[in-house]
């Protein structure tokens, strides 16, 4: 891929970017009331719903211009732009960086869901564990003394030290 | 102001405060020296930890922690052309060149030597401002805090690294957040999506953690593979003689300088801070093109810029409730989460700690300096380790801050949802600090406008009443056009190009 085209392929992500902020932005008009109050003026003015209805109407602003400025870069670049291939190279080029991302939000959503249900030393060996094997490390003898080790002193330091009520 | 001082001295030196200060410093150091983690994770880690002390303690060690990255970031800087942190990246120019001549020894010294003096001579401006200007503070009515609200958002967004565009829009999506949950003035549910959770709104320390905190690892776990490979095995602290040092006053006086200024300025930061000193001390020189191959002056100005910034960023915080910096912007959540009011009224319900930070901020520069001539050996061993040993470590840290501020599961999901938000943000390059600041200062502003508007009978123009109001609209006016202005000259030259 050519500087050109690289820079096509980042512009296009500025649009699903501005995209997301504009639905954001949008998305407040329907949801900022959820229990169908009466705006009812108050003294100074303002109701409860002004100044999120102020901040929203700023962002749609905002996240037009911003869309509307990558857009317009977007189409003025010449050069060629195949998403299905970029999207393929991409993935291709970083398969293990996205695996560890991705990998990471799943793990750190099991581990709060673990410590809600079971023992935080236990789980916490468990998460440091995984952790360690998803970030590539295979000397399991090190990765098993760590785990162990470091929930054992996070439980000290927590629960008998500082007493967080975990 | 000198009996609130030493009294701030005398809360320090109690031996747990002054453990816990050391330990800050100490861990300061060592976070800075790995790459990729910066002063904002480091407290992450401690948010935690922080939660079953007192408010001074906690914030004590933040401020250890705080000052402890400024000079650890240039370990890694001088001795693997690797940043510790952003800030440190000026100090690889001219460090790791004397690094490469032999020289790691004395570059480690006039960095070290360098630090602490920016943090001397910025802790002085810092205890001689903050009285002042928390006086005039004091003073202020609803409209006034309001307007200043408003312009430390306009000033981070304009300040702020890439444009200010992407600033507002990260301030406007901070204001959404901050105005979840129910309204203080009218208890109306916003935007909580049926949910009970939210009803109190975004947990703030799930804010923090997930935007300073999971969105960092999501974003750091690229340099996972990265080994530190150093340029010498042989190294010690070499400090500079007092003479050379005395020498060299033009590079450490232009560096305090900008340090303790822009680091007052809401949103700049070390890292503009540390570039300006550099250029300055660069374009005075006699003999300019010795920079960039190993001159002594392009170490201490960015390293003593760097430090510098710690007490001009209190300024803003501790008297208006501002943060200059992300750091003093989580330090501004540790307040409210000890119960503490940030902005004006800080310095009249919550003196007792503004001076015992101030002390600490002192304090925290000379165990820097012991610290770092003692231990710089085990810092580098640290340095020398692989990041996958680290990160999960750091995930759990980060992980229990957001659990234990409501014992609850929904502030971790809360954190995840904002740290993969974040992180998709500061990829498109939108700073994840102005989400962080909008959330802060927009509930705030919000109340105090209302405030404002009650008490002048819904009269918009109580906003532009007394002449202090006229000067802050005046800014935030200027603020705003100038850098439309900036902007346009941008889009001009990159169609020229």
């Amino acid at each position: 891929m050519n500087k050109s085209q690289k820079i096509k392929a980042e512009l296009f992500k500025d649009i699903i970017m501005g995209i997301i902020i504009l639905s954001i932005s949008v998305g407040c008009f329907f949801t900022y009331n959820p229990a169908d109050a009466p705006l009812e003026v108050g003294t100074g003015g303002m109701t409860f719903a002004t100044y999120p209805l102020a901040v929203a109407s700023l962002l749609t602003i905002l996240g037009l211009i911003y869309l509307l400025s990558s857009f317009l870069k977007y189409i003025k670049n010449s050069s060629k732009f195949d998403l299905l291939s970029n999207i393929k190279n991409a993935v291709k080029n970083n398969q293990s960086l996205y695996f560890k991302r991705l990998g990471s939000v799943i793990l750190l959503i099991i581990y709060a869901r673990m410590i809600g249900e079971i023992n935080f030393f236990i789980s916490s060996m468990i998460f440091l564990f995984t952790a360690f094997y998803l970030f590539e490390r295979r000397d399991y003898l090190k990765m098993s003394v760590l785990s162990v080790l470091g929930s054992g002193f996070l439980y000290a330091l927590f629960i008998y030290f500082l007493k967080l009520p975990i | 102001m000198f009996e609130g001082l030493i009294g701030g001295f005398a809360n320090c030196f109690d031996p747990i405060n002054f453990t816990l200060l050391f330990l800050g410093t100490f861990l300061g150091l060592l976070v800075g020296a790995l790459p990729g983690l910066s002063s904002p994770m480091a407290i992450i880690i401690l948010l935690p930890v922080t939660y079953s002390l007192e408010a001074l303690p906690a914030l004590l060690v933040m401020i250890g922690v705080y000052v402890g990255t400024k000079l650890g970031g240039s370990f890694s800087a001088i001795l693997l052309r690797t940043p510790g942190t952003p800030a440190s990246a000026c100090t690889a120019i001219d460090g790791f060149p004397m690094a490469e001549n032999g020289q790691a020894s004395l570059a480690l010294g006039y960095a070290t030597y360098s630090s602490f003096f920016g943090g001397l001579t910025s802790w002085i401006i810092a205890v001689t401002c903050i009285p002042i200007i928390s006086a005039v503070a004091l003073k202020s009515s609803n409209a006034d805090i309001a307007l200043i609200g408003i312009m430390g958002l306009v000033m981070v967004s304009a300040f702020t690294r890439g444009s200010m565009l992407k600033g507002f829009i990260g301030v406007c999506i901070g204001l959404l957040i901050g105005s979840m949950g129910m309204d203080k003035s009218d208890a109306i549910e916003r935007f909580t999506f049926g949910s009970l959770d939210l009803l109190t709104g975004v947990p703030f320390a799930a804010a923090l953690v997930g935007l300073f905190g999971f969105s960092v690892v999501l974003s750091d776990l690229s340099l996972m593979k990265t080994t530190s490979q150093l340029i010498t095995e042989k190294f010690k602290i070499e400090l500079p003689s007092f003479k050379d040092f005395c020498k060299r006053w033009r590079a450490w006086s232009i560096g305090s300088f900008f340090g303790a200024v822009v680091g007052a300025i809401p949103g700049v930061g070390a890292d503009g801070a540390t570039w300006l000193a550099y250029g300055t001390v660069k374009n005075n020189s006699k003999n300019p093109e010795k920079f960039g191959l190993g001159e002594p002056d392009g170490v201490i100005a960015p390293e003593t810029a760097n430090n510098g910034t710690t007490g001009g960023a209190m300024v803003p915080m501790l008297t208006l409730g501002i943060p200059g910096d992300a750091s003093t912007a989580i330090m501004i959540g540790a307040l409210y989460l000890h119960g503490l009011q940030p902005g004006v009224t800080l310095m009249k319900t919550g003196a007792e700690v503004v001076y015992g930070m101030l002390a600490g901020l002192l304090l925290a520069g000379i165990m820097m300096f012991v610290i770092a001539m003692g231990a710089i050996r085990f810092f580098v061993y640290i340095l020398r380790q692989h990041r996958s040993l680290l990160f999960p470590f750091v995930m759990v840290f980060a992980t229990l801050g957001a659990y234990a501020s409501y014992n609850e599961i929904f502030p971790v999901y809360a954190a995840i949802f904002l740290g993969v938000f974040g992180f998709l943000m500061e990829e498109r390059g939108f700073p994840v600090v102005t989400i962080v600041l909008g959330v802060i200062l927009g509930p705030i502003i919000e109340y105090n406008t209302r405030i404002a508007l009650q008490v002048a009978d819904a009269n918009w123009l109580t906003f532009m009443d007394t002449l202090p109001r006229i000067i802050i609209l005046g800014i935030i006016i200027f603020l705003v056009f100038n850098e439309i202005k900036q902007g346009l000259i941008r889009e001009k030259l990159s169609k020229t190009k």
